[in-house]
């Protein structure tokens, strides 16, 4: 079990206050992040995974406080994250992509993470030449190969059909099925919240939820958060 | 090599053969080797000459589209590399050491050591710091070298009297036939190899890769270094062929005509900069056409260069696919 | 060998004249960067295309030195304006402009080697005689000072343009963020272009100004192009109001180090004080320049 406990968490650009000390754990193996836009969700993720330094704060991953490492050694520790705007090398395959990323250059891992995501069809074609739902699987896989620990996934249906959706859903719960852990940010509630253990819910950059999924909706604050607020009251 | 079987010496062998079978690979060698006999038989002394100079821009042109090409880390400091061989070579040879082949490993050994001096702190940053401090290389160089020689108990600004590497062109000809060959299928081999994925990996999105958990300064900084080991080796073999190791080795048309030859290579064989085998085929025909312009009955000697950076311009102006896919600044996310 | 208090009034007079007139030729440099973000490597290109041009006019055809340094100037900002133009507009890619710039700098180098019969080296005239004068004792060139108090001039003129005028704001906004600049309706191709016409005169100034007290030599682009790529690194890439400081340090370390050793090291040290620089503190001076970090 991977342990990922965040206390105090701080990041402003300029005087812009983006995270104001969040402080929270993942419990078990899978938890949604969600919030209103702009929240701060994405600067969080990017936190954890390195892209970002936090300006305050802890971020312990298996008792080591991995907070302002580089990208390069958090991942290797084992937390790897997806781009929201996907980001794929625009002048390698698909099969190449999975090559650079693979853990071990392990075949296996390889053709497994392929089939996963149903990028098997797409395997010879560069990155240029595919089509939008086809790079949000290769950001998926590209994660998955690293064999990452914990998964950080910035909005993975992002913009795509229902249909499109299920497929990466049903992904991402056989994932869940063989122990992986994660951290889904996600806009689409319907489609993430009945799969996961916890959800976290982000506001102007600080926590207004953090609980089991089925008492997120009736909470106050984030119903005020998404329907009810009114800005005067700040 | 290409990473799908495991690992082992037999699969690597094996796989090693795979990726020399491919037919363009084969031309390049074919080319070489034609080149390498023709002079024997047939055309003048300068014809020799000219196809001995070929190889040896043809194999600048190979490191540095290994490095810069492959990886978008642009290099202008190809002739400091080539010079640094050059004066190396007549260092070693004033100091005693003899035999062309203990020369060559001494440049190629020189050549890797500065290169990786330079890379280790300069391709720690990102941004232009690299290819700025590169082309200042050179420069330094030379105004060092001027500044210094006596002090180095050089002869003059160089040595001179460099032992040629064979009696004649035609008879040096066959020898840098087969190390150009050797660096051939050396480059050619690390681009397919996962080293060479992850360089154009590097090229294409750097961030990307290191936030996929892969620590991108050793590779650019082995490719660079390795590259600038090929360049001195380079520089050695023109010692050795005009018997002169010196300041006119650091000169700038050790880089304007690699760079030209790999980007018309680059147009030749499609993918952009890093294709490495397109400079073998660039490589002869526009060196062999330069030498030919430099003919005394053209009357041209002096304006071949400035012609050749003139090509050199327009092609960067106009051939968009030679120089790959400009890789503009990408959206945080 | 001279007293220390010699050596003192020799180090202070040669590296403050020096210093400015670094600023001069570097300004326009850091200029571009600041502003477009672009390495313009013709830029040492154009300090050789003045020197070139003022030869062939005021020595060969006997025209007068104003009218060729007019003309030479305008030449620059032609070649600077055409190159920038051609390789930023066409494509606008970093790296495709600097291979494409630095291969205008050799082309113009082995044109001028060519038309002008090799390396031999020309003297042109200056705007004023070239004798020296003696300044705490120590005896300078009049055109360096003359082109010393030009750098001080023209670095205050830029720099109260840039902090007390509305056309200065905006090109500082372009500099310190484009992509917000923009949104503001600023066009940062119509700034960047300004900057290029800045930048061309700027050097062409400096070259009618320098040029005088040595010789034009189709390498002699390097020279101006190692000092203001070394200030820049020293100020801070992008920090163009850091100009003059970095200026100071690299001249005072190179007069200080020159008057110490018997060769001519000046090239050497500004090589080692950008290599210091960027190994300890690669912001340069001006310290914020962002080190490309995006996620
Ligand atoms: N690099 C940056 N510099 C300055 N401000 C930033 C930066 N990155 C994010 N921000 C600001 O931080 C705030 C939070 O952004 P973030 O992208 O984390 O939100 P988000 O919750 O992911 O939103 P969305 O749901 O739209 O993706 C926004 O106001 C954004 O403008
Ligand atoms: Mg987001």
């Amino acid at each position: 079990m991977t342990r990922l406990v965040v206390s105090e968490l701080a990041k402003h650009f300029g005087g812009n206050r983006v995270l104001d000390r969040v402080s929270f754990s993942m419990r078990h193996g899978s938890l949604a992040l969600v919030g209103p836009n702009g929240a701060g969700k994405t600067t969080l993720l990017n936190a954890l995974a390195g892209v970002v330094r936090p300006s305050a704060g802890r971020i312990e991953f298996d008792d080591l406080d991995i907070a302002g490492l580089s990208t390069w050694k958090i991942a290797r520790l084992g937390i790897v994250k997806t781009n929201q705007v996907v980001r794929p090398l625009h002048s390698l395959t698909v099969d190449e992509h999975l090559r650079v990323f693979t853990r071990g250059n392990d075949p296996v891992r390889r053709a497994r993470a392929l089939r996963a995501t149903n990028l098997e069809e797409f395997r010879e074609q560069t990155a240029d030449q595919l089509p939008f739902g086809a790079l949000k699987r290769l950001e998926l896989a590209e994660a998955i190969v690293t064999g990452a620990r914990l998964l950080l996934l910035d909005e993975p249906i992002g913009g795509l059909s229902r249909l499109e959706a299920e497929g990466i859903v049903e992904t991402l719960r056989t994932l869940r099925a063989q122990g992986q852990a994660m951290i889904i940010v996600e806009h689409r509630l319907r489609e993430i919240l009945p799969f996961v253990d916890d959800v976290v819910a982000l506001d102007r950059g600080r926590i207004i939820y953090d609980g089991p999924p089925s008492g997120f909706y009736a909470d106050a604050a984030v119903r005020d958060a998404y329907i009810g607020r009114t800005d005067a009251g700040g | 090599m290409s990473g799908e079987p495991r690992p082992g010496w037999k699969n690597l062998l094996q796989g090693t053969a795979r990726v020399l079978r491919a037919p363009i690979y084969l031309l390049a060698l074919v080319t070489i080797t034609v080149m390498a006999v023709l002079p024997q038989f047939f055309g003048t002394q300068y014809f020799a000459l000219s196809l001995v100079f070929a190889t040896i821009y043809i194999t600048l042109a190979l490191a540095w589209d290994l490095s810069s090409g492959l990886t978008g880390y642009i290099s202008f400091g190809l002739p400091f590399f080539f010079g640094l061989g050059a004066m190396a070579t007549g260092y070693s040879y004033y100091h005693g050491v003899g035999g062309s082949f203990s020369l060559l490993a001494i440049d190629f050994g020189v050549g890797l050591l500065g290169g990786l001096l330079f890379a280790l702190p300069t391709l720690r940053l990102r941004g232009p710091f690299f290819t700025l401090l590169s082309l200042l290389l050179p420069l330094i160089a030379a105004s060092f070298v001027v500044a210094f020689w006596q002090v180095l108990h050089m002869p003059t600004i160089g040595y001179i009297g460099i032992p040629f590497l064979a009696p004649s062109p035609q008879a040096e000809l066959p020898i840098l036939s087969v190390t150009t060959a050797a660096v051939l299928t050396v480059s050619f081999l690390l681009r397919r190899s996962h080293f060479g994925l992850v360089l154009r990996a590097i090229r294409d999105d750097e961030d990307a890769v290191e936030s996929k958990g892969i620590r991108t300064l050793p590779y650019k900084v082995a490719v660079f270094s390795f590259a600038s080991g090929i360049a001195a080796f380079a520089g050695g073999t023109y010692a050795m062929t005009t018997s002169f190791g010196g300041i006119d080795s650091f000169d700038f048309q050790f880089l304007i005509y690699p760079m030209l030859i790999a980007i018309v290579g680059a147009a030749i064989v499609r993918g952009g900069l890093g294709g490495i085998v397109g400079s073998v085929f660039a490589g002869y025909a526009i060196i062999l056409f330069s030498q030919y312009l430099t003919l005394p009955e053209f009357n041209l000697q002096e304006l071949t260069l400035p012609i050749f950076a003139f090509v050199a311009i327009l092609l960067v102006l106009f051939l968009p696919s030679a120089l790959g896919r400009p890789s503009g600044p990408r959206e945080a996310s | 060998m001279a007293s220390v208090d010699s050596a003192i009034a020799i180090i202070l007079v040669y590296g403050a004249v020096g210093g400015a007139i670094y600023a001069l030729i570097s300004l326009g440099f850091t200029l571009i960067f600041g502003v477009a973000r672009l390495l313009n490597l013709v830029y040492g290109a154009l300090y050789m295309v003045v020197g070139y041009t003022i030869y062939a006019l005021a020595v060969q055809d006997g025209v007068s030195i104003y009218a060729a340094a007019a003309v030479a100037i305008a030449i620059a900002i032609g070649v600077g304006t055409v190159s920038f133009l051609l390789f930023v507009r066409r494509n606008p890619d970093p790296i495709r402009f600097m291979i494409g710039t630095l291969l205008i700098a050799l082309f113009l180098q082995y044109y001028f080697s060519y038309a002008f019969q090799g390396e031999a080296g020309y003297i042109i005239p200056g705007l004023i005689p070239n004798t020296s004068i003696l300044v705490m004792g120590v005896s300078i060139s009049q055109l360096s000072l003359l082109a010393a108090g030009v750098s001080v001039i023209m670095v205050v003129t830029l720099y109260i343009w840039v902090e007390r005028t509305g056309s200065g704001r905006v090109l500082r906004a372009t500099a310190s963020d484009p992509e917000t600049a923009a949104l503001f309706g600023i066009s940062p191709g119509r700034v960047a272009l300004l900057v290029i016409v800045l930048s061309s005169a700027l050097i062409g100034l400096a070259a009618v100004l320098v040029v005088p007290t040595g010789e034009v030599t189709p390498t002699m682009w390097t020279g101006p192009f190692i000092i203001a790529f070394v200030v820049a690194i020293v100020g801070g890439l992008g920090k163009f109001l850091w100009t003059l400081p970095a200026a100071f340090l690299v001249s005072f370390s190179q007069v200080t180090a020159q008057y110490y050793i018997p060769y001519d090291v000046t090239d050497l040290v500004a090589f080692a004080v950008a290599i210091v620089f960027i190994l300890t503190l690669p912001r340069g001076m001006g310290g914020i320049w962002e080190a490309h970090r995006v996620g």
